[in-house]
């Protein structure tokens, strides 16, 4: 990342002229990654297992035309290379890498079965390993930041998450390891450990909802995951989180393990107080008007 | 959500803004739309610092009040006599005694206690109506990267960071059915220049858009947590000097 003075940031365009991957980047979460890092100036690179990717990558070269879909299998090492090496060689240079990707095929240990467990690793801690080695090469050149989508549950325990939560724990040491390395290249690398996400089509929600109050009131019950703060966050929680990390407003941290999850680890012993306000439910419609609502311009 | 403006229409409060971080996270938060006031206790040193900010950004409030606490009461009272209400607070004051642990008062441990936690505290109290009101308000507390790493010297200084640290981490699940965050950002305590593997010296700026970071909706789903602005420092203790040897870049 740039290490000039950031006296002259463009808050508007944080990532002017950056290129992006960002790996299960066509639907869900990664989809809104792509768009925020998009509106903020960066061409993005997105892989998938569907085809359907082609469409999203579509969508996006509207804004950004550059931007491009490779299929790839993370789970298959051979694919996951000649993805890298596609990369490469279509984009040039790529500056940013947010390793989305992330599959859950968890059993209770005691039925756990190894070929289950290990493609759970193979997708979610060597596909991450891979695309960290592969981009690697030519950051050292110029900088870059990495960006590791985990879950809370790489600390914390929810039955049954033992594949799965042992990778994405594993992806939060791998980072601070890669920190260490690279920071001397300008090389950053973070993670961000999403809590109660709304990963679905959170464009569709919105515009049904607008500012309706009593949806609103109804949408923040229904995505109370039991996290301290209200109504579960969106997709868009995540790639704001993201943006931050990847973009020069962060370039003094690095090693970092950021919780976007409405204080739901924090809470000691999965304590935490459900007393609501008298006025409950303008509570509601204030917390989710905000949170569907401000990002009518990405 | 306009990142340009991030801050447009909200009221900011800023303890120890005359201090390097407080004026950059002022600068910062006015020019992202907020009105701030800034509060420091030595009348000449807030004056300079935001003579200049004020004539460039007109967001921006100073005012002269001793960091005790219980003299947080006046200032917040001042502070709303111009503002309809506070809904960012951050605490940036930087009152930090070294020394070994067997030298230490217990004076000079409740001052630096007094100044760091207590202000922000007494002015959380004061500010609290308004942002349980207007359900929102988002805390900021600075604090030296002393919560889970040691120097020597520092008990005293990583006593007082610690519990400004938990202190946040704690009073989000009070208040968070209010939705009020509270979260903290830790700065390298000593600031030795080249230290940080990362980028050498932290600027201010870094501490100020973390601080922004935490108050805007970019993070409206982060509260009670803990960020290192420190170059990666917590997290490559010793070794991080053998990877920037082999880099060739800093040894």
């Amino acid at each position: 990342m740039n290490k000039s003075s950031g006296k002259h940031i463009n808050y508007d365009r944080l990532l002017e002229g950056k290129t992006a991957v960002v790996t299960s980047g066509a639907h869900g979460m990664g989809k809104y990654i792509a768009k925020v890092l998009i509106r903020h100036g960066a061409t993005c690179v997105i892989n998938g297992m569907n085809p359907e990717g082609e469409r999203t990558a579509e969508e996006f070269r509207k804004d950004a035309p550059g931007c491009f879909f490779v299929r790839c299998d993370m789970s298959d090492r051979d694919d996951t290379l000649r993805f890298i090496e596609e990369v490469n060689q279509r984009a040039g240079h790529v500056d940013i890498v947010v390793n989305n990707v992330g599959i859950n095929r968890s059993d209770f240990t005691g039925q756990v079965e190894d070929a289950r467990f290990e493609y759970t690793q193979q997708v979610n801690l060597y596909g991450t390993m891979r695309m960290v080695r592969g981009f690697l090469p030519g950051m050292k050149k110029t900088g870059g930041a990495f960006v590791h989508i985990s879950t809370i549950h790489s600390v914390v325990g929810m039955p049954p998450n033992t594949a799965y939560a042992s990778s994405k724990s594993a992806i939060n040491a791998f980072s601070g390891a890669v920190a260490a390395e690279y920071a001397a290249y300008g090389i950053r690398s973070n993670v961000i450990n999403p809590g109660g996400i709304f990963t679905g089509n959170n464009d569709e929600i919105f515009a049904e909802i607008g500012d309706d109050r009593e949806k609103l009131i109804e949408r923040g019950r229904h995505g109370d995951y039991g996290q301290p703060d209200y109504g579960g966050g969106s997709a868009y929680d995540i790639a704001n989180s993201t943006l931050f990390l990847v973009s020069g407003l962060s370039r003094h941290i690095t090693g970092a393990v950021i919780k976007v999850d409405g204080g739901t680890v924090n809470q000691a012993h999965r304590f935490y107080d459900r007393r609501l306000p008298e006025d409950s439910d303008e509570l509601w419609y204030q917390v989710m008007k905000n949170r569907f609502t401000s990002v009518e311009d990405i | 959500m306009k990142y340009a403006s991030m801050l447009e229409g909200r009221y900011a409060l800023i303890l120890g803004g005359a201090s390097q971080v407080g004026r950059a996270v002022a600068q910062t938060f006015a020019e992202h739309g907020a009105r701030v006031a800034v509060a420091d206790e030595d009348r000449q040193r807030t004056c300079e610092a935001f003579a200049d900010l004020k004539e460039k950004i007109p967001g921006v409030a100073a005012f002269t009040e001793k960091l005790a606490a219980p003299r947080m009461k006046d200032l917040c009272s001042a502070v709303l006599s111009e503002f309809p209400y506070v809904d960012i607070l951050v605490g940036a004051t930087d009152l930090y005694k070294t020394g070994e642990a067997h030298l230490f008062s217990i004076s000079d441990l409740r001052q630096m206690l007094g100044v760091n936690l207590g202000c922000a505290v007494r002015c959380f109290q004061e500010l609290l109506p308004g942002m349980k009101k207007n359900r929102r308000g988002d805390v900021v507390l600075f604090a030296p990267d002393l919560v889970d790493a040691a120097l020597p010297n520092t008990a005293a200084a990583a006593a007082c960071a610690g519990a400004i640290n938990s202190f946040a981490r704690n009073a989000t699940f009070d208040y968070i059915r209010y939705h009020i965050r509270v979260n903290t950002a830790l700065y390298p305590f000593d600031g030795h220049p080249g230290r940080e593997p990362l980028t050498g010296s932290p600027e201010s700026l870094d501490a100020a858009n973390a601080a922004l970071w935490y108050a805007c909706d970019l993070s409206r789903f982060v509260t009670g947590e803990t960020l290192n602005v420190n170059g990666g420092m917590a997290y490559m203790q010793a070794g991080f000097e053998r990877a920037a040897g082999k880099a060739g870049v800093r040894a």
